[in-house]
Formats: structure tokens, C-alpha cells, sequence
């Protein structure tokens, strides 16, 4: 396993910070009760030329993207062998497990009819064509996955229990220890197809996506982009839950994964360019509408990250792969963002903006998953902690 | 004095008109079906209230169209659900012995009785225009009205002066209110206008009364279930109005085929009522329905004063909206500044925290260069 | 190290990446290419002749009673008067004014060949019977608004005022027992014979022959629906160019079919998934006794 010297990190948890949080998320949650008693019309401005916002697209698909640290630690360490990032595993696995179970939450409240989710389990129901369908079965399965992965640090936890309850955890270590390759090749390979299938959502709503987005290598851009995006999770996480980069041997490290996030992105800005200009959607970047504005402020923001990110030595300062990595996952959320509602056109003059209790639900499902980042690690034996 | 109010009428009604007079009388009130029971009892109260019937300048009318009611009866219902102390059309007696009477009922349920006044008080020549044994209309309205609880005007010569006032008003007909305005005389005063008033319009003000007290009223006094509404708001020609369709002449194609009746000088549009949505008799109809343009005889101003056939003032407020829609209408939700506001107070902080947590990375990693 | 890294790097990249994009690369062409959804015998449908449309509503009217929906007010609360589709208007007419040209169109459901809606429904909420119309089912929604997004028409409306809301849409009067009789409410009620029920093939055929006996009268000449979007169950002829009546230009095929395209070259009876799923299980297995035999060494 990962044989990583892991430490609950302690502390006090209900800093001011978490108190803020915690303030929003309790708006969020009475907005909740709102949208559950009189329906999403009264919390949201979701409309039917508008039909996904917000929740769908920033709570669902950004978010599911942006917490991809978990399918590029799976990447690293056990594809492609790099043993010495194992340190990064643990607290990546669990921003992912958080971020997708908060992704699969936000659709119990953003569908209107969340009774009928369990009809995902339903063969009758089945409709295999659909994209979303695979999708929301990958997902499903992948949080299934996430948890398995982490049990190991729950586990571990306990290990000053006794008796029967000890037997089974060491049985139940000892099998997730013997059938990890299985567990983590299935973590490659569902974030593989749910993240492309995200991109893929975007097919079938052909023309009605601005062409500056729209094109049929969307799913690959989709996936392409969250790997970028998940090895900037990586990077950041690990500068926020710790002092360690500053040693040099883990700054050697951690600007490594800079550099595969460096080449994973520039091929996803090659991939982007080369289909805009393909398509002669560029002359739409020129108009000076919100399509421009964002599309180039995308752009902006993907090479600015990765400027950043460039070479070796300016790969060796912290502060240059944290901005880089910020900047990448930014490029990734806008470019969703801009997919899904800002270069979503059903019909001319349409126009959204979130309401108040929408935004209000939204940050506080993600004040709620930071929350709970922060409870966890400073619980449960997850950040790996150097010995001076 | 049983003798005295034997009535002129004395069918017994049915249990089915009851009901069925109950539940117009609901309807009329806009009150739900469930209402219907307590007005039944109510209905059936042994403690008849006392009512004392004035004529004034009138016609008649108001009671000859409550008495022609039939499918239900409706002056049989209210003879029985009121105690009638004095009516000049119903009652057998005459000339003193009704007069005592009515001295009598006045003493007897001194401020306790409900006052109905049919027909307009004229002014002039000292009020000498409208005399009933002796005293003048203003002079009798004056010593009932003291004594009542309210007073129901009903008709449009009591409400506001009717027939009796139109152009050049020789008599100086005017309507109850005025005169007890005038009189400085402080009661509740119900308007019903009409002529004649529709009287299920009179039987739901006294129900009413009888259960809830006094019905709100509008600017005129007048109960907003009946009078709330503009006609031409509620005609079953409105359609025709709005898409231009006219009877230019009786007996022309359009008046034919029952379109609006606007340009023949139709007073709907400024004439407020439930005439439309009433109708009268048991066939419910209604001057306009049978093709023949409203003449506002309810409203004060309108009734008697316009021309019958002169083109009509709208005061209707209510405009068609665009009618057709457009091939593609957006339908846009209003953006909320504050909610603008917390977005950009979000992705404030966040560029904050990130620009932040780079300066001081960067200022560290300086600091450590430094100590080398 | 490094080198053989990056080398192995890059190989498994390429290798995982080939399944993933070759795909999309090859499908868009052989969709369009491949089977595109054919119009069966007994599919019926309906024929709106713009031309001879007055604007009366009568079909509105007779919708609304037919399904039962209630009125939508416009602001002062007096006229039934919708602006467009909703939760509460399965069907609407609306009326182009333009430059000395104006015409009348009536929106509802275009009952797809090769829909849209269905495609992405993830729970077959949204499906297309034997006869060709496109039929939702309760039970199985899950009010993912997935049909709303996917629909080129923008048809299917959400009722998001309600607690438990419902997709509304025209379903040719599948719902109301009319279908049943051959018959469809707003076909019904049309005095001029603008919406023609019946038969979509024979309904092309009436189309085309109109359009043969009144040439100039029809733009284009054209049946806008015969293949537009892959083509439609409700065919529209008109004397103004269809964009200006919101019917947009779309092109030949359906979205669907490059969606669906895509999602079986990947997907086809999952052998991709399991090829690199059984990969991945080598490398990974391989990867950690290589990292197990370093821990003990």
C-alpha cells in the first residue's frame, strides 16, 4: 500500500475560517430546504431556454474536474511507476472522493425529479445511447471506487482497536492491499470515460454551443483538460496541507508533476486552437461579445498558466507552479463554464445569471466539502508529515 | 296586525328552490358552495330582522322585477327570511292604519331595523314634489333614518337619483346618500344601483348583511361583488371588441352575426356591474347578449345623462396584450445586483487568496535564497 | 531514469489516447455517412401550411382542452395569453411581421425522426413509438433537463414552478386518447386545413404536390422537415424564409446520430473499456511488486 508516513494533522478544527464556511454553508442549506418544499423555480433562475446553471455546471462538471488529483496520482504513481509520489496520494484521493460524492449530491437537488436518480440501477430504464446515462453510472461507480481507495487511511485510523473488529480490518486491509491494482485500474479507467463523457454531453446539442467550443473532439478536450487540471489539484493541495516543498527534494518532485500538467495543457491549447481555426470559428473571437471576452480570457488564462510552468528553473519556485497550477485549473473551469452556459445559445438574446439562493446553495456545497477536507485530514491519517 | 301584513304572496317555497337560491345567492356573493349551509340557517333564523320599505320617487320597478323573479322566487325568500314591517306595494292596509304601523315598527325595533328605500327624494319646492301623508319624502327619510341600523338604497333613482335626476332635473332629484350626507345623518348606506338592479344583486346584500354585516363597499358605496367589475371587462363580446369586430347599424351583418356592440354607443365600458356574468330572469340574459347596446342605466353620470346611442368613454384600464407573440422570444429573467454582487465578491476573494498565497510563496523562497 | 520515464510517458499517453481519439475523428464523417434514421410506413405526423394558417388559435384552444392544461395569464391577469411554449402550452402561434412580408407559425413538439431528446434521455423518459411520435413517460424522468439542452427545437419545457415537477411537451395527442381515434386536437379544430394529420409519408406526398400546383407560393420551394435535423414528424411549408419563423437551419443529419456515433465507437459491446481496463490491471500490477521488491530491498 502506500507505506507512507501519514498522520492525522490535529488541531483545532473549528478555526474562523471553517466558522465563515460553516455560516455559508448554513445559508445553502436553508435554501435547500427552499428548493425542496416550493420547487427549483423559487431559488433559481433556471429557465427552460436556460435549463442547466450553476449547480449543474460549477457544482457538477467543473467540480468533478477540478478534483481529478486522485485520477492523476493513480497515473503517476501506479502507471507510470513514480514510487516517490505516493505522499500525494492519500489527500488527493480524498479531495477527489469529496469533490465527486458533493458532485453526485448536487444532482439530487439540481434534477427535478431525484427520486427517479435510482432509476439509473433500473435496467428497464436503461437507455444506453445516452451519454449521460454512462456517465452517471462511471460516476457512480467511481465514488464507489474513491472510497475503496481511501479505506486504507480510514482503516489505519483505528488501529489501536481489539478483538473481532480488528480481525475484520485487517482482513479488509490485507484484501484491499492484495487487490489494489484492480481498485486503481479501475480509477484510471472510469474518471477516463465520465471525464470525456462530460465533454461528450456537449454532442448532441450540436449547433446550439457556440462553434468557438463546439466541435467533435470535445470529449477528448474534456478529458484532456481535467488531467492537466488534476495534476494542478495535486500541486496545490499539497502546498496548502503542507510546509514540505520547501525541502528541495519534494520542490524536485512536485515540479516534475508541474511539468507533465505543463505538457498535458499545451496539448489540450493545441488541440483548442487547431479545431477553432479548422472550423473558422476564430472570426467569432473578434466580435467583442461575452463569447469573445471569455473565449479569450480562457485563453489568457491557459498560457498564462502555462508561462508560468515553463521550464525547469522557473518549475523549481513554489511560487510559480502554484500560480501556474491555479491558472491551469482556472482554464479548465472557464472552459467548461463557456461549453455549457456562456457559449450555450438555444435561441438568440437568451441571457442567465444565477439568483442569490442559487449562489447561496452552490458556495455553500463547496464551503461544505472543504469543511469536511479539513475535519478529515485533521482527523484521519492522511497527510504524509516529514521528519526533520 | 297580522291582518295588516297578510301577504300578497304567501306560496310556500320548495326545498329545491331553497337551495338552489342559496347557492346563487352564494355564487352572487362569490363566496365558495360551503357557505351555503350556515346561509340556510341563517335563512331559517326565528329572529326575523325588520325591515321598513320607503317609496320614494320610483317607479316601482325594483320591487315588480324582485316580485317577477321566479326559478327561485325570490321575494318570497327574502318575505321569509326578513320581517317586513312596512311596504306600500305589499301590504293590504292604507292610509293610517299603514301610517301606524310604521310608527309602531319604528318604536318597536328603533335602531335595530334595516331601512330599504326604492326611488329618488326631490329638493325642490321644499321637497313638495314626493309627499306621503302629508310629509314630504326628505321629511319621512329623516325620521326612518334615524332610528335604523342601515339603510340599503336600492335602484338607481335611490342610489344616486336615477330618472327623476336626468337633465334638467326639474324636481332636484337626488339619491339617498346625498340627502343623508345633506342631513348630516350618519348610517351605513348600501348602494344597489340598477334599473332595475338585479335582484339577486339585492337579495346577496341582505344575506350578507343578515351574516357578515356590511359587504365592502366601493367609492360609491356600492358591494364590489357586484359592482367590482367593469361590464365591458367581463362581456361575452369582448373578443369582438378587441379584434375590431362592430355592428355598425342594427340589423346590419354585424349586428347580426353578435359582434360588439361598441360603436352603436354600448356604455359597458364605462359602466361597472355583473350584468354579464349574471344576466337576468331565468334565461340569464341581458341587454347586450339580446343585441342591444347597454346603457350604463347603473352608473351615475352615465345612465340617463349620455346619449343612449353616443359612442361610450373607456374607462377601462385593461389593455389586450401584444396579441400574437414573436417567432422567438427569449424570456430573460431579471439579473439580481446583489447576486452579481456575491459573485463578484466569490471571485474576488478567491484571485485574492491566490494572488496572496503566490506574493508569499515568492517572498519565502526569496528569503531562503537570501540566507545561501 | 528520467528519459525511460518520459519514454514510457509518452508511449502509454499515445496508446491510451488513440482509443479515444481516433474515434470522434472517424465518427463524425461515418455518421453522417452511416445509417441516419430512416422514416418508417406508419409513422404519422402532421403537415403546417403556413399559408394557409389565419392565426386563429382555434388549435390552442382545442390543445389546452384536449390535455387539460390550465391558462397562463398575461401580466393584468385578464387573457389567456402565452408568449411561447411552457409547462403550461403545448402548443402556440406566433406571427412573423417583417419587411411587407408576415406570416403566422404554429410551434409544438417536431416529433423528430431521429430525436434528440431520446438520445440523451438517460432513463428512456423520452422515447419514440412505433408510430413515430415521441412519448414521455413519468415513471422514469428524472428531471435531469438533459432533452431541454439536446433539442434543436428547444421543445420540451420543465415545470419549474412545481415542487415535483414534469418535462410538458406536445405528444400528438398520444396522451389524451385522441391518437387512438386517428385524430389530433389541434388538426381537429383548424378551419382552414393548415395542420393536416396523417401519414408522414403521404404527407410528403401532399406537401410536394402543393408545392407543385402553386409555385412561387412556397419558399424555396421547400418542405422544411423533410430532412432537416435528420427530419421531422411535423413538416412546415411556408412563404417566408423559416429562419425568420425560428424554425433554425440545421443540417441533414441529426445531432444524435453524431452523439450516439461517437458513444459506440468507443463503447461498442465494451470491448474498448475491457482491453484497456485488462492493461491498466497489467501495468498497475506490474508497478506495485516492482515497488513492493524496492521497499524490502
Amino acid at each position: 500500500m502506500a507505506h507512507v508516513n501519514a498522520k492525522p494533522l490535529g488541531g483545532k478544527i473549528l478555526t474562523p475560517s471553517v466558522i465563515l464556511m460553516l455560516f455559508v454553508a448554513g445559508a445553502g442549506i436553508y435554501f435547500l430546504f427552499v428548493r425542496y418544499i416550493y420547487g427549483i423555480g423559487a431559488v433559481s433562475n433556471l429557465s427552460n431556454y436556460m435549463p442547466w446553471g450553476i449547480w449543474k455546471v460549477i457544482n457538477v462538471i467543473v467540480g468533478a474536474a477540478l478534483v481529478c488529483g486522485g485520477y492523476a496520482c493513480a497515473f503517476t504513481v501506479y502507471l507510470f511507476n513514480q514510487g516517490h509520489y505516493h505522499r500525494y496520494v492519500r489527500p488527493a484521493l480524498l479531495i477527489s472522493l469529496l469533490g465527486y460524492s458533493f458532485a453526485g449530491f448536487s444532482l439530487f437537488y439540481d434534477v427535478g425529479r431525484y427520486w427517479g436518480l435510482f432509476n439509473f440501477l433500473i435496467p428497464k430504464y436503461w437507455q444506453g445511447n445516452s451519454v449521460l446515462f454512462e456517465v452517471g453510472l462511471c460516476v457512480m461507480t467511481y465514488i464507489g471506487v474513491l472510497s475503496l481507495e481511501i479505506a486504507p487511511a480510514i482503516i489505519e485510523k483505528f488501529s489501536h482497536v481489539e478483538g473481532r473488529l480488528r480481525v475484520v480490518l485487517d482482513k479488509l486491509y490485507a484484501f484491499l492491499d492484495r487487490f489494489l491494482f484492480l481498485i486503481i485500474s479501475l480509477g484510471i479507467l472510469l474518471p477516463t470515460m465520465h471525464q470525456s463523457g462530460l465533454g461528450g454531453l456537449a454532442v448532441v446539442m450540436g449547433q446550439k454551443i457556440s462553434p468557438l467550443w463546439q466541435s467533435p473532439l470535445i470529449s477528448l478536450h474534456h478529458l484532456i483538460s481535467c488531467m492537466a487540471m488534476g495534476y494542478g489539484c495535486v500541486i496545490v493541495t499539497e502546498m496548502l496541507v503542507s510546509h514540505d516543498y520547501k525541502e528541495t527534494q519534494h520542490m524536485e518532485i512536485l515540479s516534475q508533476l508541474a511539468k507533465v500538467m505543463f505538457m498535458i495543457m499545451f496539448v489540450f491549447l493545441v488541440l483548442r486552437m487547431s479545431e477553432v481555426l479548422r472550423s473558422g470559428a476564430m472570426a467569432l473571437a473578434f466580435k467583442g461579445n461575452l463569447d469573445s471576452i471569455s473565449f479569450w480570457t480562457e485563453m489568457l488564462l491557459m498560457v498564462g498558466g502555462l508561462w508560468c510552468v515553463r521550464n525547469d528553473q522557473v518549475r523549481m519556485k513554489p511560487n510559480n507552479i502554484f500560480l501556474g497550477s491555479c491558472l491551469i485549473m482556472a482554464a479548465g473551469s472557464l472552459y467548461r463554464l463557456n461549453v455549457y452556459i456562456i457559449g450555450f445559445h438555444p435561441v438568440p438574446g437568451v441571457t442567465y445569471f444565477p439568483s442569490v439562493p442559487e449562489l447561496s446553495i452552490s458556495l455553500g456545497m463547496v464551503c461544505l466539502q472543504l469543511i469536511f477536507f479539513i475535519m478529515i485530514i485533521k482527523t484521519f491519517p492522511i497527510i504524509a508529515k516529514e521528519r526533520r | 296586525m297580522a291582518g295588516n301584513r297578510r301577504m300578497v304572496l304567501n306560496k310556500p317555497m320548495n326545498r329545491r328552490d331553497f337551495m338552489k337560491l342559496s347557492a346563487t345567492t352564494a355564487a352572487v356573493l362569490g363566496l365558495s358552495t360551503a357557505v351555503v349551509p350556515d346561509l340556510c340557517q341563517a335563512f331559517a333564523k326565528k329572529e326575523k330582522p325588520a325591515v321598513i320599505w320607503l317609496h320614494f320617487q320610483e317607479c316601482t320597478g325594483c320591487t315588480e322585477s324582485l316580485l317577477r323573479s321566479t326559478e327561485p322566487d325570490v321575494a318570497d325568500l327574502i318575505l321569509n327570511i326578513i320581517s317586513l314591517e312596512y311596504h306600500e306595494t305589499l301590504f293590504a292596509a292604507s292610509g293610517h292604519q299603514i301610517e301606524d304601523n310604521l310608527v309602531r315598527a319604528m318604536e318597536r325595533y328603533r335602531n335595530k331595523y334595516v331601512l330599504v328605500v326604492e326611488g329618488s327624494i326631490p329638493t325642490k319646492a321644499g321637497g313638495n314634489y314626493c309627499t306621503i301623508s302629508g310629509q314630504t319624502a326628505a321629511s319621512i327619510l329623516k325620521k326612518t333614518a334615524t332610528n335604523a341600523a342601515a339603510i340599503i338604497a336600492i335602484g338607481s333613482c335611490a342610489a344616486w337619483g336615477g330618472i327623476p335626476s336626468a337633465g334638467p332635473n326639474p324636481t332636484g332629484a337626488q339619491g339617498v346618500l346625498t340627502t343623508l350626507n345633506a342631513m348630516q345623518i350618519e348610517k351605513p348606506v348600501i348602494n344597489v344601483p340598477g334599473c332595475p338592479p338585479n335582484p339577486h344583486n339585492f337579495l346577496s346584500t341582505v344575506v350578507h348583511y343578515l351574516m357578515y354585516g356590511v359587504p365592502t363597499l366601493d367609492s360609491q358605496n356600492r358591494p364590489k361583488f357586484a359592482y367590482g367589475t367593469l361590464i365591458h371587462d367581463q362581456c361575452e363580446r369582448r373578443a369582438h371588441f378587441d379584434s375590431g369586430r362592430f355592428a355598425n347599424a342594427f340589423g346590419d351583418e354585424g349586428h347580426r352575426k353578435g359582434y360588439c356592440l361598441y360603436k352603436l354607443g354600448c356604455k359597458g365600458p364605462s359602466t361597472y356591474g355583473n350584468c354579464p356574468e349574471q344576466g337576468f330572469n331565468a334565461e340569464k340574459r341581458w341587454p347586450v347578449s339580446i343585441g342591444h347596446p347597454c346603457f350604463g342605466c347603473i352608473e351615475k353620470g352615465v345612465g340617463f345623462t349620455k346619449p343612449l346611442f353616443e359612442v361610450s368613454d373607456m374607462v377601462t384600464t385593461a389593455t389586450p396584450p401584444q396579441v400574437y407573440p414573436r417567432p422567438v422570444e427569449p424570456g430573460n429573467k431579471k439579473i439580481s445586483p446583489l447576486a452579481t454582487g456575491i459573485a463578484g465578491a466569490v471571485l474576488g476573494s478567491v484571485v485574492t487568496a491566490v494572488a496572496t498565497k503566490t506574493i508569499s510563496l515568492k517572498n519565502s523562497e526569496d528569503d531562503t535564497h537570501e540566507d545561501d | 531514469m528520467k528519459t525511460t520515464n518520459r519514454r514510457q510517458f509518452f508511449k502509454r499517453m499515445a496508446l491510451a489516447g488513440v482509443g479515444v481519439m481516433a474515434a470522434p475523428l472517424l465518427s463524425a464523417k461515418s455518421a453522417v455517412a452511416m445509417k441516419l434514421r430512416p422514416r418508417h410506413d406508419e409513422d404519422v405526423g402532421m403537415l403546417y401550411d403556413a399559408t394557409k394558417c389565419i392565426g386563429c388559435r382555434s388549435c390552442e384552444v382545442a390543445c389546452k382542452k384536449a390535455n387539460g392544461m390550465p391558462f397562463e395569464y398575461d401580466p393584468q391577469g385578464i387573457w389567456d395569453a402565452p408568449i411561447d411554449l411552457s409547462d403550461k402550452t403545448l402548443t402556440i402561434v406566433k406571427l412573423y411581421t417583417g419587411d411587407q412580408e408576415q406570416s403566422f407559425i404554429k410551434r409544438q413538439c417536431m416529433h423528430c425522426v431521429d430525436p434528440a431528446c431520446v438520445s440523451g434521455c438517460p432513463t428512456s423518459a423520452l422515447i419514440k413509438q412505433d408510430n413515430g411520435v415521441v412519448t414521455w413517460n413519468i415513471d422514469a424522468c428524472v428531471g435531469c433537463r438533459y432533452c431541454q439542452m439536446g433539442c434543436p427545437f428547444n421543445i420540451p419545457k420543465y415545470e419549474f414552478d412545481a415542487q415535483y415537477g414534469r418535462i410538458r411537451k406536445c405528444e400528438m395527442c398520444a396522451n389524451n386518447g385522441l391518437l387512438d381515434k386517428g385524430q389530433t386536437a389541434c388538426s381537429n379544430a383548424c378551419p382552414t386545413g393548415a395542420i393536416a394529420f396523417g401519414i408522414q409519408q403521404d404527407l410528403i406526398k401532399t406537401a410536394k404536390s402543393r408545392i407543385r400546383k402553386n409555385p412561387g407560393t412556397y419558399f424555396q420551394d421547400k418542405i422544411y422537415g423533410e430532412l432537416d435535423s435528420g427530419g421531422t414528424g411535423v413538416l412546415y411549408m411556408a412563404g417566408v424564409p423559416f429562419d425568420k419563423l425560428g424554425l433554425p437551419d440545421l443540417p441533414e443529419y441529426s445531432s444524435a446520430r453524431i452523439s450516439e456515433g461517437i458513444q459506440h465507437t468507443i463503447y461498442q459491446n465494451m470491448v474498448a473499456p475491457i482491453v484497456i481496463y485488462i492493461g491498466l490491471a497489467i501495468a498497475a500490477f506490474r508497478n506495485i511488486r516492482k515497488s513492493h521488491k524496492k521497499t524490502e530491498e
